[in-house]
């Protein structure tokens, strides 16, 4: 290859990948597309998982009430952190994250990106898997016997054409986006009246909760803390949901109601189900067969499959344009070699490990509140308390120097603050255990970490962090 | 494509060129579309304070 043609064809990738600003003409999506991008992102079969373990601790109506104040809360204090740089500039979240970590200390944000991508699609490909299986079963075509079997396959297959509609970038995404959001609200609304349809208003109002605490207080924060932790969460995805849309403002409310909305409501299906079907334990292959028969339990179950497909989808792209961001590996992998090694681990998960990880999904889910409330913290911190102005050219030019290698490419004050809060997240909700310490009733985990992990970040910048570390634009303020 | 590493000059073509995307990016931003006081009220109230509000409402025990 001629040197003109490695550089224009690095170039070319750089563009198709993710890996700088987006240039500004390719960046024309509008709200809708936003919207529609997110609202399929976000639709996907663990919000049934959320609201059934919201169903542990409250009923109907306050369970309600928790989850969609948890999902906004959630939703505000993420798009907070990464929307201003990441819409404003057309970039990345881990990107974006590099002012505050230092340019190898983002890599902290991939790998968080990593655990929540791999982690979450490898429940949907298992949950996709389900549902195939819980189609044919209910078709008469197998017996319930083979369900594991069918779960294998169906993630070896999932992931395969996952893995072929990437190959062709952001395109795939786009159309894919737009098209199953739209199919997926209208099945989402058709499953909630089934719902409320064959169990009865009545008795979902009357369900207690299946295994509440004695602490009134406990058993609201915990329903609340599981899905502002949840939310908190789609920090690594909201920059490549919002780099190809044209601005901050245009990005904001599609963000909020495309995340905040659906992750409330959707769950709530979840949460009425397992009130309704305490059983089921949530599973919606089987809640949706328990309530809609044959007739509505097959098209719920093909509601499952198409909003999982398109959330795969969606998160590997994103996945993907983060690890284009190591800069070691620029150029030395392909776009269809990122995109493999991104999907690879989620298809041998979900098919050779589906029962183990199942099993102890809940566990993980809580694992993610503990990880990304404290970069939430440190990066609000940032834009409002310190309001650094954001360097572009520091983000994507590395090296002793840079705005933005601090020490050896790390920021320790980022770095400090993120255990910090962490530490704090622990302190107050053992993520394993959800055993807690006052004033963890009153308070939550995610926001005192959140709290934590900024004021201190914002104190070690201010009085810590060697003069030589700041820009001079810094330096003048 | 396999392009594991450029040349010196290749690399300074390459940095050349993110460093006019830069620009093009940094001169393309339009201050109509940032987020304003008024974009931070509103969501806030929406997404932020009217949620709290509904907690202390079922901490007190309003939604039983």
């Amino acid at each position: 290859m001629s040197a003109p043609n490695a550089v224009s064809g690095l170039q070319a990738r750089a563009n198709a990948e993710g890996w700088w600003p987006v240039e500004p003409t390719m960046r024309t999506w509008g709200s809708g597309s936003v919207f529609g991008v997110t609202i399929s992102a976000c639709v996907a079969t663990w919000l049934f998982i959320i609201g059934s373990t919201v169903a542990f601790f409250l009923g109907a109506v306050e369970g309600t009430v928790a989850m969609l104040s948890g999902a906004l809360v959630g939703i505000l204090l993420a798009a907070l952190a990464v929307l201003p740089v990441t819409a404003r500039y057309g970039i990345d979240s881990i990107a974006a994250l590099r002012a505050q970590m230092g340019t190898k200390g983002a890599y902290l944000g991939l790998g968080l990106l990593g655990l929540s991508v791999i982690g979450w699609n490898a429940v949907l490909v298992i949950f996709t898997g389900r549902a195939f299986a819980g189609i044919l079963v209910a078709l008469g075509m197998m017996g319930a016997e083979h369900t594991d079997l069918v779960v294998s396959i169906t993630a070896i297959v999932t992931t395969g054409i996952v893995w072929l509609a990437l190959r062709s970038g952001a395109g795939a995404v786009k159309k894919a986006g737009v098209a199953i959001a739209v199919m997926v609200v209208l099945l989402g609304i058709f499953i909630l009246i089934m719902v409320i349809k064959q169990a009865g208003v009545s008795t979902l109002l009357d369900a207690e909760p299946l295994a509440p605490s004695d602490s009134h207080f406990y058993n609201w924060t915990t329903a609340f803390e599981m899905v502002v932790a949840t939310n908190l969460a789609w920090v690594p995805f909201i920059g490549g949901l919002v780099q190809l849309g044209s601005g901050p403002r245009k990005a904001l409310w599609p963000i909020i109601l495309g995340i905040g909305l659906p992750v409330g409501l959707l769950s709530v299906i979840g949460l009425l189900a397992a009130l309704a079907v305490p059983e089921s334990g949530g599973d919606p292959t089987v809640f949706m067969m328990e309530l809609g028969g044959v007739t509505g339990g097959v098209p719920a179950l093909a509601f499952i499959v198409l909003a999982n497909f398109g959330t795969v989808l969606i998160c590997s792209y994103i996945a993907a344009i983060g690890v284009g961001q190591v800069q070691s590996l620029q150029g030395r992998m392909s776009w269809s070699l990122t995109t493999l090694a991104v999907l690879l681990p989620i298809g041998v998960l979900a098919a050779f490990f589906s029962h183990p990880f199942y099993d102890n999904i809940s566990m993980f889910l809580s694992c993610l509140g503990a990880a990304f409330a404290p970069v939430v913290g440190v990066m609000i911190a940032d834009n409002y308390l310190l309001r650094r102005k954001v360097s572009l050219h520091g983000l994507f030019v590395h090296g002793p120097g840079t705005p933005y290698h601090y020490w050896k490419g790390f920021n320790p004050a980022g770095l400090i603050a993120a255990l910090a809060g962490a530490g704090c997240y622990v302190y107050l909700l053992n993520p394993i255990t959800l055993e807690s310490h006052s004033p963890y009733e009153y308070m939550s985990a995610s926001l005192p970490s959140v709290l934590v992990a900024g004021l201190i970040y914002a104190a070690l910048m201010k009085w810590a962090v060697p003069k030589a570390w700041l820009t001079p634009a810094e330096l003048d303020a | 494509m396999k392009t594991a590493a450029l040349h010196t000059a290749d690399r300074s073509e390459f940095e050349a060129a993110l460093a006019a995307r830069i620009a093009d990016v940094e001169a393309s931003v339009r201050p109509e579309l940032e987020l304003r006081s008024r974009d931070y009220l509103l969501v806030t109230v929406v997404t932020g304070v009217l949620p709290v509000l509904a907690m202390l409402a079922g901490f007190a025990g309003f939604f039983r």
